[in-house]
């Protein structure tokens, strides 16, 4: 297998065999229950260092969607809107359920347009239908549609304005967990969720989600810490600020980065954390 | 039958007419002047909060194939409780936003404390009950009208914080009071001995589209639409909030059980 595409500024490499260790992170939209197959994959890269493997026959489909929305980031720009890129864990596993993953995402892009104003931002939410991709998409191909995105963006003097860390504290916001008894109100839920989502129930019913699992998840780790494509995109800014910084006036030119409500600190925009699907396509 | 009130025995005899089987209670008949004693217990608000807190996080999901987006509870006492907008529903092409599963837990504790019956929407609602009339919660709660001989119903609705009333009491101008007024005047007379003061009257008069209200006056049940300002209606919304929704409850269910609703077989 080999890959023919050029872009500026992206290496094109070649891979495949890459199947049983993108199941556990790919969406639930992905078809992991049967094993097949691996589809063909080739690695793209952002720059020496940042690097995705992506399903070939994806190529066009994601190409496609980076490019709307590149075009919708522009327009929120054209309408003197600040556009804000939200990093959300959706993958359904170890307790999550990304159904549920896809509400609380939904409500924290609102809650961000309530904040801000919704005539002043455009939030550029993960979660929307039209990001989906078709069922064999891993969840390198997600990353590689939103990296595309970003950096392309910002490489085209149209970057995003803000990129937004959905926190711990937001999960609770949605789950209306009070600070009192709150593993006693999430197996409440549980209960409920599995008597009327008959997805949610099949996924207990099969293991894919427990309720120790469920309560862990939602109770203590619901948050992009513990997503691995959300590692990608910490570093994914944290690579947009170094070269920011590299300009004149380059601190104070940063790209903003909120977590769990807040601002970070200083110290934080020029810290990495261990990559999540970036560089885990095997070679050949 | 043996009847008592609290301000208004003659317009509780009228009213529970005809009423065949029922239970006193709780009939809390104090001394003039005496402020009345309150029955509703932390363990109340608490059930409040864990429902609304449940239905908040359905309020934008849609029902599963084969169960209905609404629900109703039935009780003995000829009261019906709605809580419409507990979740988002659709009209006008658009889904419009919840007043929150406040509204619900509220219907669903007057239940419990004094046994009306309740019907509330508990996923997001594909026809909006208080605008349409052609959809199963309409069809429902006309069947409850006939079932239960419901002699009064309160649309419970939340209303925008920033609104400067507690309650907006919407009675189509009056006409939904069928010429029982007292009931409105007993009703503000309660709400504000129990702290709640701040009473409006027909900002919402429920007169456009094809409200509860108006749904309910065109069967010939007296019906008025409670527009609660929603910082009452958050059980689960910490100390404060807490207290103020158990004020209301506690309000709502002094109103039901003296006024004009004490009867025995």
């Amino acid at each position: 297998m080999t890959t023919q595409r050029t872009r500026a500024g992206w290496l094109v490499q070649i891979c495949g065999g890459v199947a049983a260790s993108y199941s556990i992170l790919s969406p639930p939209s992905a078809a992991a229950d049967q094993p097949s197959a691996p589809p063909a994959r080739h690695v793209e890269c952002l720059t020496g260092n940042y690097c995705l493997c992506v399903t070939d026959s994806l190529q066009g489909k994601i190409d496609e969607k980076a490019k709307a929305f590149r075009d919708a980031i522009h327009s929120a720009h054209a309408s003197n809107r600040l556009a804000i890129y939200m990093s959300v864990p959706l993958s359904g596993s170890f307790g999550a359920y990304f159904a549920l993953n896809r509400e609380v995402a939904n409500d924290v892009a609102d809650r961000l347009g309530k904040r801000f104003g919704a005539q002043s931002v455009w939030v550029l939410n993960p979660a929307t239908p039209d990001a989906d991709l078709p069922p064999e998409a891993s969840q390198a191909d997600y990353m590689y549609l939103w990296s595309h995105v970003l950096y392309d963006a910002e490489h085209a003097k149209d970057g995003v304005d803000l990129v937004y860390f959905v926190g711990p504290s937001d999960f609770s916001r949605h789950l209306r967990l009070t600070g009192a008894d709150d593993l006693t109100f999430l197996g409440q839920y549980f209960d409920h969720r599995v008597q009327t989502d008959a997805a949610f129930a099949d996924a207990v019913k099969n293991n894919k989600v427990t309720r120790v699992g469920f309560l862990s998840y939602y109770g203590f780790r619901a948050s992009v810490a513990f997503s691995a494509g959300a590692h990608d995109e910490w570093n994914l800014a944290a690579l947009i600020n170094q070269e920011r910084r590299l300009q004149k006036n380059g601190i104070i030119q940063q790209l903003p980065v909120f977590f769990d409500g807040s601002a970070v600190a200083p110290s934080m925009y020029d810290a990495w954390v261990p990559v999540g699907n970036v560089g885990q396509c095997p070679k050949q | 039958m043996a009847t008592l009130s609290r301000a208004h025995g003659s317009l509780a005899c009228r009213l529970a007419a005809g009423i065949a089987s029922a239970t006193i209670l709780a009939a809390a008949v104090t001394a003039s002047g005496d402020p009345p004693k309150a029955v509703v217990e932390p363990k109340s608000v608490s059930a409040a909060a864990d429902m609304e807190r449940l239905i908040d996080l359905d309020a934008d999901r849609d029902a599963p194939s084969d169960t209905p987006w609404f629900v109703v509870v039935k009780g003995d006492f000829p009261v019906l409780i709605s809580a419409p907008h507990a979740t988002k529903v659709f009209r006008e092409n658009a889904w419009r936003f919840a007043d929150g599963g406040g509204t619900a837990a509220l219907a669903v504790q007057l239940h419990e404390l004094s046994r009306v019956t309740v019907i509330h929407t508990v996923f997001r609602a594909p026809s909006d009950p208080n605008y349409y009339d052609d959809n199963d919660y309409k069809r429902t709660l006309g069947a409850l009208l006939q079932q239960t001989g419901a002699r009064l119903v309160l649309d419970i609705h939340g209303s925008d914080s920033r609104r400067p009333y507690d309650v907006d009491i919407g009675t189509l101008d009056g006409k939904s009071l069928i010429g029982h007024e007292v009931i409105q005047d007993d009703l503000v007379r309660t709400f504000r001995a129990h702290g709640i003061e701040a009473i409006s009257s027909n900002f919402f008069a429920a007169s456009k589209n094809h409200t509860v209200t108006r749904y309910c006056n065109a069967h010939g049940v007296v019906a008025m639409q409670l527009e609660i300002n929603a910082s009452w209606l958050d059980p689960a919304g910490g100390d404060l909030a807490a207290h103020r929704f158990a004020a209301l409850l506690d309000a709502l269910t002094d109103f039901l059980r003296s006024e004009a609703f004490i009867v025995s077989r």
